[in-house]
C-alpha cells in the first residue's frame, strides 16, 4: 500500500510542473545573476570616464551598501558618492525585476479634457506562483519631451517610480499614470517593475 | 407582364427611402481623447454595429485639439471588418477646411457619402491632413452608443504599414459618431403559398383560354 502511495506521489510530482504550466504560472527562479553586479559596475566605470573618485566609488557599490558609500566616499567628493549610490540602485533593481512574471497591459495614452491631463492606465497581473510585495513601476526609456508627474517614490539613485503595492499569485491590480508633456513626440517607454523596493 | 415584374423587384429590394439615424454615439462624453501625434498613428477609427446595413448619406466625427488654433481636412475611410480590418469600402470621403480652435473641441460633418452602400458590421477610421502649423489634433470618446453598438473595449489605429486594436482599459473605447443613411434588409424569400397561387392561375387561364380557342 505505501509502496503505491509513493508510487501515485511520483507521479504527481512529474506531473506537477506541467499543470502549473498549464495555469500559467512562471516559476520563480529566485536567483540574482552575478553578471548583474559586474555589469552595473562596469556601466558606472564607463560613465566616470577618468575620474578616479567616480571609477572607485563604483567599486565601492559593488557591496550593495548606501551606508558603505557614504562611509568610504567621505571626502572623496559628490563623483563618489553618486557613482556608488548609481550602482547600488542598479544591482539593487537588476537583482529584483519581476517584470517576466507579470502581465501588463498598457492602455493607449489618452488626453483627459476636463483635468487636462496625459494618463495611461495600467492593469497588471501577477502570472508568477508567488506573492510579490513593495512592488515599483519604473518608466525605462520614457519619450523626450514626456515625464512621469504622479510617482510616489524615489530610489537612492534618483529614479521616480510608482507603488503597485503587493500582489499575490494570480490576482490583478490596475493604476493609473500621468504625464506631463512638451512639444509632440510619440509617447513610449519599457516598463519594468521590480519588488522588495519599500 | 412587365409591370408584375416592376412591381416584384420593388418588393424585393426592401429599400426604404428616407434618410434616418443608422447610428449613433454623442450623448455620453467621457472626456477622454486619442491623439495622432502621441499614439504614433495615421488613421484612428472604431469598429462598430450600425442599426442596420445601409445607403449612407452622413457622418459627423468630433476632433479635439490640444495646440494652437488650427484649420484641417478631415478624412474618412469606411473598411469591411476583418482581422481586425479588412477591404475598403468606397471613398475615402474629404471634410476641407474645418477650423479648430486651441483647446476645443470641431465636429466634422462629411455630407458626401452619396448613399454608400455599408454592410451592418463596419470599420470607420479618420485621418487628418493639410493640419495648419500648431494644430495637435485627436478624437473624442464618447460612450456608450445609444443607436446601434459597438464594444468598449477597443478602437482601430493604424501606424502607416498594419491596423490594430488598441484600447485605453478604461472600457469607454468608443468614437463620436452619427451616421445617417436609408436602411436597407435584406431580400425577403418570397413565401411558397404565392406562387403556387400564380402557377394556379396562370394555368387556369391559359386552360380557359384554350377551351375558347377549342369552341371557336
Amino acid at each position: 500500500m505505501s509502496k503505491t502511495v509513493s508510487w501515485m506521489a511520483g507521479i504527481g510530482l512529474m506531473f506537477g510542473a506541467s499543470l502549473t504550466g498549464q495555469t500559467g504560472c512562471k516559476p520563480d527562479d529566485g536567483v540574482c545573476l552575478p553578471s548583474v553586479k559586474s555589469q552595473c559596475v562596469s556601466d558606472c566605470s564607463q560613465r566616470c570616464g577618468d575620474v578616479g573618485e567616480c571609477i572607485f566609488g563604483c567599486e565601492i557599490g559593488q557591496f550593495t551598501s548606501v551606508d558603505q558609500c557614504t562611509f568610504d566616499c567621505n571626502g572623496l567628493g559628490e563623483p563618489c558618492l553618486q557613482s556608488c549610490l548609481v550602482t547600488v540602485d542598479c544591482i539593487n533593481l537588476g537583482c529584483n525585476v519581476v517584470t517576466d512574471k507579470l502581465n501588463i497591459s498598457r492602455g493607449a495614452i489618452v488626453y483627459n479634457r476636463s483635468t487636462k491631463v496625459w494618463q495611461q492606465t495600467i492593469v497588471v497581473t501577477n502570472s508568477g506562483c508567488t506573492d510579490l510585495t513593495g512592488l515599483a513601476y519604473f518608466v525605462d526609456s520614457l519619450s523626450s519631451g514626456w515625464g512621469l508627474t504622479n510617482g510616489d517614490g524615489t530610489t537612492t539613485g534618483g529614479l521616480v517610480y510608482k507603488k503597485l503595492g503587493s500582489l499575490q499569485s494570480q490576482s490583478v491590480t490596475t493604476i493609473t499614470l500621468l504625464f506631463s508633456r512638451t512639444g509632440a513626440t510619440v509617447f513610449d517607454y519599457t516598463p519594468r517593475v521590480v519588488s522588495g523596493l519599500y | 407582364m412587365h409591370l408584375m415584374k416592376t412591381v416584384l423587384l420593388l418588393t424585393l429590394a426592401a429599400v426604404r427611402c428616407q434618410a434616418t439615424a443608422l447610428y449613433s454615439n454623442t450623448t455620453t462624453d467621457q472626456l477622454d481623447s486619442a491623439f495622432y501625434s502621441t499614439l504614433g498613428v495615421t488613421e484612428i477609427g472604431d469598429q462598430i454595429q450600425l442599426f442596420s446595413a445601409g445607403m449612407l448619406t452622413s457622418l459627423d466625427a468630433q476632433f479635439f485639439n490640444v495646440g494652437a488654433d488650427a484649420t484641417f481636412d478631415a478624412v474618412l475611410r469606411f473598411y469591411n471588418v476583418g482581422g481586425p480590418v479588412g477591404t475598403q469600402i468606397g471613398g475615402p470621403f474629404t471634410a476641407a477646411n474645418i477650423f479648430i480652435a486651441s483647446g476645443t473641441s470641431a465636429t466634422a460633418t462629411f455630407s458626401n457619402l452619396g448613399n454608400l452602400l455599408v454592410p451592418q458590421d463596419v470599420v470607420a477610421t479618420f485621418s487628418v491632413q493639410n493640419v495648419s502649423a500648431g494644430g495637435d489634433l485627436g478624437l473624442n470618446f464618447f460612450d456608450p452608443p445609444t443607436l446601434g453598438n459597438s464594444s468598449a473595449s477597443f478602437f482601430i489605429v493604424y501606424d502607416g504599414t498594419a491596423f490594430s486594436q488598441a484600447s485605453t482599459n478604461l472600457d469607454h473605447d468608443n468614437l463620436y459618431m452619427e451616421i445617417s443613411g436609408a436602411p436597407v434588409s435584406a431580400a425577403p424569400e418570397p413565401s411558397p403559398a404565392p406562387i403556387l397561387a400564380g402557377v394556379l392561375i396562370v394555368m387556369a387561364c391559359w386552360k380557359t383560354g384554350l377551351r375558347i380557342r377549342q369552341r371557336r
